[in-house]
Order: structure tokens, then sequence, then C-alpha cells
């Protein structure tokens, strides 16, 4: 899916959003081959926000905060190239919260980091 | 799923129906652990008691969620354990079979107690769908995607390091 250049920031987190809300659920109804279709989107959302002055990757930062695990964990991994610091501290808490599915990931991912600290910087 | 106590439900005759089915059993299952750990933020099984599911389903699904709580092991342990299959638990292949060399010169590793460990259902369930998401740290490409074609040992560090994420295998 195309991202539209002309979205806001604003708009363009607010869709990242939704769509981690919407990999959520997919937790529970095990459904994968949704959770892939709209992980696609979210990289495009986030390589649009990469082009844009400044690395608007960092807009995503307030997400670390957010109610919702599943949108800090993409949150922490999509911005994790320009803020690294604060993207490890939100991985390392997720992690041991030790929650269902978002821990494993974030634990993962944090193993990948201390072997290859360059492993999320590729969108 | 809900189901009344005292109520014997039918098999489905069709293959969809018992997939419909096992679907949401195995959502109903997922729902719970989530239930138990996220709402309640409690880690022992006997919560389960607590919680107003119907007897049938209580029944079926207390060796699964008895079986997620089970405490970190050794390696050792897990191996020999996959000589022993239990309800509530399935055997792991430490090493992804669906990353296995397509020309069958794996087979035979792939097969070897030192892959195999008995681990809780649920967690296996967990572990199978991390490997099938797509992940930006395995370059927007699923685990099981960027595994195949990588060393025994790559795929092997990767298999123990989820098993002690998951809190199955000791040393995390």
């Amino acid at each position: 899916m195309a991202i539209n250049p002309t979205m806001t920031t604003a708009g363009l987190l607010a869709l990242f959003r939704a769509n981690c809300l919407a990999q959520d659920e997919t937790y529970i109804s095990g459904n994968t081959k949704k959770y892939n279709k709209i992980f696609s989107v979210n990289v495009d959302i986030v390589k649009e926000l990469a082009s844009r002055p400044g690395d608007g990757r960092r807009a995503l930062l307030p997400l670390l905060n957010d109610e919702n695990p599943h949108v800090r964990l993409q949150a922490a991994k999509f911005a994790y190239p320009v803020a690294p610091s604060e993207c490890r501290a939100c991985l390392e808490a997720i992690r041991a919260a030790k929650l269902p599915d978002q821990s494993l990931d974030a634990g993962m991912t944090l193993r990948g980091l201390d072997r290859d600290p360059r492993c999320l910087d590729g969108t | 799923m809900w189901v009344r106590p005292n109520a014997k439900p039918k098999a489905p005759s069709d293959d969809t129906g018992r997939k419909a089915v096992a679907s949401a059993a195995k959502a109903g299952v997922r729902w719970l652990v989530r239930a138990v750990l996220v709402a309640a933020d409690i880690t022992a099984p006997e919560i389960v008691a607590a919680l107003e599911i119907s007897e049938l389903l209580a029944e079926a699904a207390l060796p699964y969620i008895q079986a997620y709580f089970d405490p970190p092991q050794s390696l050792a342990d897990l191996n020999a354990a996959a000589n022993d299959p239990q309800t509530g638990y399935d055997i792991h292949h430490i090493v992804e079979q669906a990353t296995a060399a397509a020309d069958g010169s794996e087979d035979d590793a792939m097969r070897s107690p030192d892959n195999l460990v008995r681990i809780p259902t649920l967690k296996h369930w967990e572990l199978n769908a991390w490997y099938a998401r797509s992940n930006a740290a395995y370059g927007n490409l699923s685990p099981r995607e960027y595994l195949i074609g990588k060393s025994w040992d790559e795929r092997r560090l990767v298999g123990l390091d989820g098993l002690q994420e998951i809190g199955v295998l000791n040393g995390n």
C-alpha cells in the first residue's frame, strides 16, 4: 500500500497506531497473514516518516508511552535508529513485564541488537 | 468458547467445522492466559479456578494453563522430557523444521534427541507465531523466512534464545 506523501505526520502516526492495535488483535485470533499485511503498511509509513526533513521517525517517540504494549513495541523497534537509548529502555521494560507475545519479541530484539547493533536499521 | 455445563457439544462432521472449533478453542485458551497475565497480574495457575468459565472448558484447558506456568528447566531436562509426551505439552524442534535444507541433508539432525524438547503447548504456539510474523529486526521478514539458508549454529542459537526468552529454558 503506497502511503500518500501529502498525509500529515500526525495523520501517519494515527494510522501507525491504529495498525498496531489491529495487529494486537491478531495475537488472539492467530491471524498471522493479517498481521504481516498490516506490518507492510507500517513499514511504508515509517519509510515516509524517515524521508521527511529531520527524520520524522522521531515523531514515533511519544508512542513509547502508549497504553498498549504492542504500540510501544512497534514504535520502539521502528524508532530505534533515531533514538536508541529511549527505545532500548522501552524494549527492556516490555521484556521485563513478561507479557505474552510482546515480551518474547522485545527480548529477542534486544538479543539481536546485542549481536548486531544495526539489526533495526533496515527501514 | 462458552459452553453450558452438562451440554455435550457434538463434534463437527466436516474439516471446516473441526478447524473452526479448534481455532475458537485456541483463541479461547490464549485469551484466558492473557487475561490471567495482563489483567489480574497473577502468575499462579490457581487463578483459573476463579475464572467464570464453563466446567467443560476449564477441564480441557487446565493442563495447558498449568503447563504454561512451569518454571524454566535445563536443556537436558527438556530434551529428556521429549520422550515423555504429556497433555498440555508439545514436542518442539529447537532448529525449526521449516528451515531445514530442501535436499534432506539435515533430516537426521532435525530428528536427533538433541534438537527435540518438550515445551508447554501454549508457549509452542507463541514461539511459532513469533517465527511467522514479519519483524523489523529480521530485515522486515519473518524470522522463519530470514533463517532459511542460514547455518545450523545460527538457527540453533535463535532457537535457544527463544526458549530462554519465553521462560522455558534456564539461563535468561
